[in-house]
């Protein structure tokens, strides 16, 4: 999340379970983290909902705001936020936050491994 | 499920202590014990839930809907927040942000039977029709056609939908499994979560899929849905969709010029 969150135009970064507990996060406080978390995994399972529906399966989904853009992208765990800042390079993002996401998968699995 | 109260010891007591005094009509007690527990925990949601209560019975309802927002703020799916806001906007007609606070209550509360009474109610008091007045100027019922088969027509555009600010769909040109409702729960529910962590109003939402990508953008209160070619990039195509959006409104300006004038000589 630290290498993430040190990437051009990007300002936080975590990774949440699919309840919207957090698992890891690079924020400027906890207390955001917490909250950031909590709507990562609302929007990561509401897009992942939509394209399930149409029988696709989500990758990413990247939100615009006004003062934000956030990238959810789909991990084993649940779900990995990138919030970057609004003029950030939106390709770009999407495929650092997919990189990323690798990552935290390729963690994973490596945790689950050593504990089997 | 996450806890309401995340930090620290539980400090229900106060909670508890204040509600009763509420409910027994004392609210200037109430309200006073509950101050002083939030100025020790002043991330405990349920608290911030309590004190709009106190402050809606006082009949404060501005700084009632402070403290449901802030409950919302630190904890945005937590349910009797959500309710109370639902609760709040319906009563103020507005329907599309009470069914956004109502379907997240309802998602950690699905039996509620306030929530599901509520859900009832919006949903009854949800027009049927699209009424000429609730659209954009520009927008009127007689060019959700011509707007859709414009944005049908940009080369990264594979399906479209146009789903007016009550969540009702204005116009489709979607095929078999392509969901038009969802994707515009997914605006108003995104909107409404953004706006909490003060992300400021939502612009676009772009779903990446294995087989294809959905973009969701506002025009106008509307959201426009658009099915993409898998892989088209980011940029793209808002910029052919924005290109599309302004040409067409600039013809329909030009023509209700000409209109105009035609009436005036």
């Amino acid at each position: 999340m630290e290498r993430l969150a040190s990437q051009p135009g990007i300002v936080g970064a975590l990774v949440t379970a699919r309840d919207g507990l957090p698992v890891a996060m690079h924020m400027d406080s906890t207390e955001a983290g917490e909250t950031w978390s909590a709507v990562a995994a609302m929007l990561g399972n509401l897009a992942a909902r939509l394209l399930e529906e149409g029988g696709d399966e989500m990758e990413a989904a990247v939100f615009h705001t006004v003062n934000h853009q956030f990238v959810v992208a789909r991990v084993q765990v649940g779900f990995l936020l990138a919030a970057a800042q609004p003029n950030a390079e939106g390709a770009a993002l999407c495929d650092r936050a997919r990189a990323a996401a690798e990552e935290v998968n390729a963690a994973t699995r490596e945790l689950i491994g050593s504990l089997l | 499920m996450r806890k309401w109260l995340s930090r620290g010891a539980a400090p229900v007591d106060f909670v508890a202590q204040a509600d009763r005094l509420r409910l027994q009509g004392k609210l200037e007690e109430a309200e006073a014990v509950c101050a002083q527990g939030l100025a020790s925990f002043p991330t405990y949601a349920s608290a911030h839930v309590l004190m709009g209560d106190i402050f809606r019975d006082r009949g404060l309802t501005a700084a009632a809907e402070a403290e449901w927002n802030e409950a919302c703020r630190l904890h945005p799916e937590h349910p009797r927040a959500n309710l109370r806001l639902a609760q709040l906007y319906l009563a103020r007609g507005e329907i599309a942000p009470a069914m956004a606070a109502l379907e997240l209550s309802l998602l950690y509360s699905p039996d509620s039977q306030e929530g599901n009474s509520l859900l009832a109610q919006a949903t009854e008091a949800k027009p049927r029709r699209l009424g000429p007045d609730r659209h954009a100027a520009w927008l009127t019922p007689s060019r959700f056609d011509e707007l859709l088969s414009a944005i049908g027509g940009c080369p990264s555009v594979t399906a479209t939908a146009l789903i007016a600010p009550d969540g009702e769909v204005a116009g489709s040109g979607l095929r078999g499994s392509e969901q038009s409702g969802l994707a515009a729960m997914l605006m108003l529910e995104s909107r409404h979560l953004l706006r909490r962590i003060e992300a400021g109003p939502l612009r676009a939402a772009l779903i990446r899929g294995k087989r294809r990508d959905l973009q969701c953008f506002e025009v106008d209160g509307f959201v426009l849905l658009a099915y993409l070619h898998l892989g088209t990039p980011v940029g793209l195509v808002r910029t052919e969709i924005q290109r599309t959006v302004a040409a067409l409104r600039r013809r329909w300006d030009d023509g209700g010029t000409k209109d105009a004038l035609a009436s005036a000589a």
